[in-house]
């Protein structure tokens, strides 16, 4: 197969099945972006707790953090997808794969966040408490505003990373991009067009929210904090 | 007779239960300006933070305009806290906010003053330190004496009972130092009740009511500024 066919291989199943495709890339965006704001909701919830909590629940957190960074991804897609049923709770392929992806992103978002607050020097703090500050308010207007600026590099490589494994849902049956891939393999026998074409999605799709992300960046960039700008 | 601001007696204080501040005794009146004294390690910076209760005391009392400080439970702290304008080493600005935005929180959120009221009073004081062009710059946008005078405005604005002023001047370029000492001898002039923190003798000569000189964690001279004893505190 030469290159010119090859390319004109690709173009045609692109047309054959482009309404797929596009329902597919919609699908794997959808779970991301619902996966990323599950994280960024437990994450915020483990953020506070790590701020203000005592022991017990400091531990809580870490525990939490530990189990969910400690095990793979898919074996708690399997679990929440395939073990939920037995305990009476039947989830979808598209719910579950939602729950399992935030659940585990908010673990590592938590420590974007705690490496985040990390880099704010403790002077503020301390400067902040002798101004009479309490302590939500320096949490509000001092850590956070500082704090969700350092971290979001790191978010943006949480959310691309999360749009790649969303990939996993398709071992549930969920027809996301890479299902699509997986159809369009078993319709015509194309294995490497076919998931030359997802991976070429996939791969645009990470780029188009990298740029997103440096509009974000300069939208919030001030002087100081421009050492995060690439 | 002047009232007392602040009494400390009998004051210990560290870290992890080791003392750095021993023993420390000494009363601050109304408008009176005292300036500590020592060189580095004697424990200044600690005996403010002490003062602040940002460092627990280890024993003594910390008796501020009557209260003992040592006895309030920590939710109490903040509102004594904003009573004493706390100006800290290197003039520490909240670099994710404008210069007015700098000074108008504290007074919107420990004085609990409206926004309107808040921004109105930090650009009379800006204003009064002929800072305003500054207002709505970002601290890095500021050299490193415009900053430390910024500070000062923050702490001033607080229209405390008592300044507490962390070696102002140190880490400066001679002109940014200039630029701060003269905003310390203008706040001298204002009457507030103050303690300088400070290693410069000409400061502690021009201001100081009364000076305290510490070595080791202890008070080794309270009193008028006397240069020969100062020179002897620095002295190893």
């Amino acid at each position: 197969m030469d290159g010119d066919s090859g390319c004109k291989l690709v173009i045609d199943l692109i047309l054959q099945y482009k309404s797929f495709l596009v329902q597919g890339a919609l699908t794997t965006i959808t779970i991301t972006a619902l996966s990323f704001s599950l994280g960024l909701l437990i994450s915020s919830i483990l953020t506070l707790i790590r701020f203000f909590g005592e022991r017990v629940a400091n531990a809580f957190t870490k525990i939490y953090i530990d189990v969910f960074r400690g095990t793979p991804l898919l074996v708690q897609l399997l679990l929440i997808y395939f073990g939920f049923p037995t305990i009476g709770i039947n989830l979808d392929a598209f719910t579950a794969s939602v729950i399992a992806i935030g659940l585990n992103s908010g673990a590592y978002q938590a420590e974007i966040m705690r490496t985040a607050i990390k880099g704010i020097p403790e002077d503020q703090i301390i400067v902040a408490k002798a101004l009479g500050l309490r302590d939500r308010h320096i949490y509000l207007y001092i850590v956070m505003p500082q704090a969700l600026r350092n971290a979001i590099p790191g978010l943006v490589n949480e959310f691309v990373t999360l749009l790649k494994e969303s990939s996993l849902a398709s071992v549930i049956g969920l027809a996301e991009l890479t299902r699509v891939g997986e159809y369009m393999m078993s319709a015509t026998f194309r294995a490497l067009e076919a998931f030359t074409i997802v991976a070429l999605i996939y791969l645009l799709l990470s780029y188009a929210f990298y740029f997103m992300s440096r509009s974000i960046e300069k939208r919030f960039a001030i002087p100081g904090f421009e050492r995060w700008i690439r | 007779m002047r009232n007392e601001v602040l009494k400390l007696i009998d004051v210990t204080s560290g870290y992890s239960g080791k003392p750095i501040v021993m023993d420390v005794s000494f009363t601050v009146l109304e408008g009176e300006k005292v300036v500590v004294i020592g060189p580095n390690g004697s424990g200044k910076s600690t005996l403010l933070k002490t003062v602040l209760r940002l460092i627990e005391p280890i024993k003594g009392s910390i008796i501020f305009r009557g209260i003992d400080i040592t006895r309030l439970p920590k939710s109490e702290l903040p509102r004594i806290r904003v009573r004493m304008g706390y100006v800290p080493q290197e003039g520490v600005l909240f670099p994710h906010m404008k210069v007015i935005d700098n000074v108008a929180l504290p007074l919107r959120l420990a004085l609990g003053m409206s926004k309107a009221e808040a921004y109105k009073r930090a650009l009379e004081y800006l204003k009064l330190f002929d800072m305003h062009e500054l207002a709505y710059r970002y601290p890095a946008q500021l050299s490193g004496g415009q900053r430390q005078r910024v500070a000062v405005v923050r702490a001033l604005a607080l229209e405390p009972d008592l300044l507490l002023l962390d070696e102002p001047t140190s880490n400066l370029d001679p002109s940014s130092r200039r630029e701060v000492v003269e905003v310390l001898y203008s706040v001298a002039r204002m009457g507030k009740s103050m303690v300088l923190v400070t290693h410069e003798l000409e400061i502690a000569s021009k201001v100081s009511d009364k000076v305290i000189a510490m070595k080791s964690g202890r008070v080794v001279y309270e009193g008028p500024f006397n240069e020969s004893i100062a020179k002897d505190v620095y002295e190893t």
